[in-house]
C-alpha cells in the first residue's frame, strides 16, 4: 500500500473514533459529578435537622412554659401553630431555595385538621416537581400532644418537606 | 489497529481519569464544597438547640476563609473575594427570633500558607437572642 493511502486510512480510522472519545470523556465527567453529588449529599441530614428544629426550637410550634422557659418537644402549641408569622420567622427562607414544608396537624379527639406552611409559595410550586430529580420530598408522621389553652389533646402531625437539590 | 485503541483507552484510564479523580478528592474545590455544606448544616443545628450553647467545629479541612452573610456561608481560598468565580456558598435557614452576627473569619496566615489539612478554626455561640460564629483557638497556642 502507498504511504499516502496508509496515512489516509489512519486519519479516517481516528476521525470515526473522535466522537467515541468525546462520549467517553463525557461519561467520565458525568460519573465524577454524580459521585461528588452523592458524596456531598446532605438531604437526609438536613431533613432530620429541620424536623428536630420544628419540635425542639422554642421559637417554633413547640409549647414553651413562659414561667420556666422550658420547651416541651412533641407538645404542639395550637395558638403558635395557627399563627402564620411563627413559622415564617423561625424558618426564614428569604431566598426561597433551601426548604419548603407543609405541616398538617390533626386533633384525634375532635377530628379537626389544621394546616401550616414554611415557605408556602415555593411549596405549592415545588411539590409537583418532586417526581423529578431536582427536588426531594420527605414525609414524616408522628403522634403529638396538642396544647389548646389549658387542655392537652391527642393529635398527629404530618410533615412534608421539599428540599431542592443543590 | 485494535491494539492502538486498547493502549489509548488504558492510557486514558490510568494516566488521565484516575489521577484526575484523585486530584479532585484532595483539591481545594472539594474542600470548599464540603466545608460550605457542612457549616451550613451546623448553623441549622445550632438554631435547633432550645438552650444556650457553644460548639466547636472539629472537622478537618484545608484552611479557608469563611464569610457569613444573610442566610449563607461563603467559603473562599487564599486570594479569593466573595464575588470570585471560585467562591463556594451554601445556604442555611435563619431564625429571625435570634440575631445572626454576620462576619468574616480568616485562618491564621501561617495555616493557610502551609496548605495542609487542619481542624477548621471555627466555633459558634448561641443564646436566646443571638447566634455568633467565632474564630476558635487551635492547639491552645492562640
Amino acid at each position: 500500500m502507498k504511504k499516502k493511502a496508509i496515512g489516509y486510512n489512519i486519519v479516517e480510522y481516528y476521525i470515526i473514533r473522535i466522537p467515541y472519545l468525546i462520549l467517553l470523556i463525557g461519561i467520565f465527567l458525568y460519573v465524577t459529578g454524580s459521585l461528588e453529588r452523592q458524596g456531598l449529599s446532605s438531604h437526609n441530614t438536613r431533613q432530620q435537622i429541620i424536623i428536630n428544629r420544628i419540635f425542639y426550637s422554642p421559637n417554633s410550634i413547640t409549647y414553651t412554659d413562659s414561667a420556666t422557659g422550658r420547651s416541651y418537644p412533641n407538645v404542639v402549641d395550637l395558638s403558635r401553630f395557627k399563627d402564620e408569622a411563627v413559622l415564617d420567622k423561625a424558618f426564614f427562607t428569604m431566598q426561597s431555595r433551601v426548604l419548603a414544608a407543609s405541616l398538617q396537624l390533626t386533633n384525634l379527639d375532635t377530628a379537626e385538621v389544621y394546616q401550616a406552611y414554611i415557605n408556602q409559595d415555593a411549596y405549592d410550586r415545588w411539590k409537583s416537581y418532586t417526581k423529578f430529580e431536582q427536588y426531594e420530598n420527605f414525609i414524616d408522621k408522628r403522634y403529638v400532644l396538642i396544647r389548646n389553652g389549658d387542655t392537652l389533646q391527642k393529635g398527629v402531625i404530618k410533615i412534608s418537606l421539599v428540599i431542592p437539590n443543590e | 489497529m485494535w491494539l492502538i485503541d486498547l493502549t489509548l483507552l488504558l492510557v486514558l484510564i490510568f494516566f488521565v481519569f484516575m489521577p484526575a479523580l484523585e486530584n479532585y478528592e484532595s483539591s481545594k474545590l472539594f474542600y470548599k464544597r464540603f466545608s460550605a455544606k457542612n457549616i451550613a448544616l451546623l448553623v441549622d443545628t445550632v438554631y435547633t438547640a432550645p438552650y444556650p450553647l457553644k460548639v466547636f467545629y472539629d472537622e478537618k479541612a484545608l484552611p479557608m476563609t469563611y464569610v457569613f452573610e444573610e442566610g449563607k456561608v461563603i467559603v473562599l481560598a487564599k486570594g479569593e473575594g466573595e464575588k470570585s468565580l471560585g467562591a463556594v456558598s451554601s445556604d442555611f435557614i435563619e431564625d429571625k427570633n435570634k440575631e445572626f452576627i454576620y462576619k468574616k473569619i480568616e485562618p491564621k496566615v501561617s495555616l493557610q500558607e502551609a496548605g495542609k489539612e487542619t481542624i477548621i478554626p471555627l466555633a459558634f455561640i448561641a443564646n436566646s437572642r443571638k447566634v455568633e460564629p467565632l474564630p476558635a483557638v487551635i492547639g491552645g497556642s492562640g
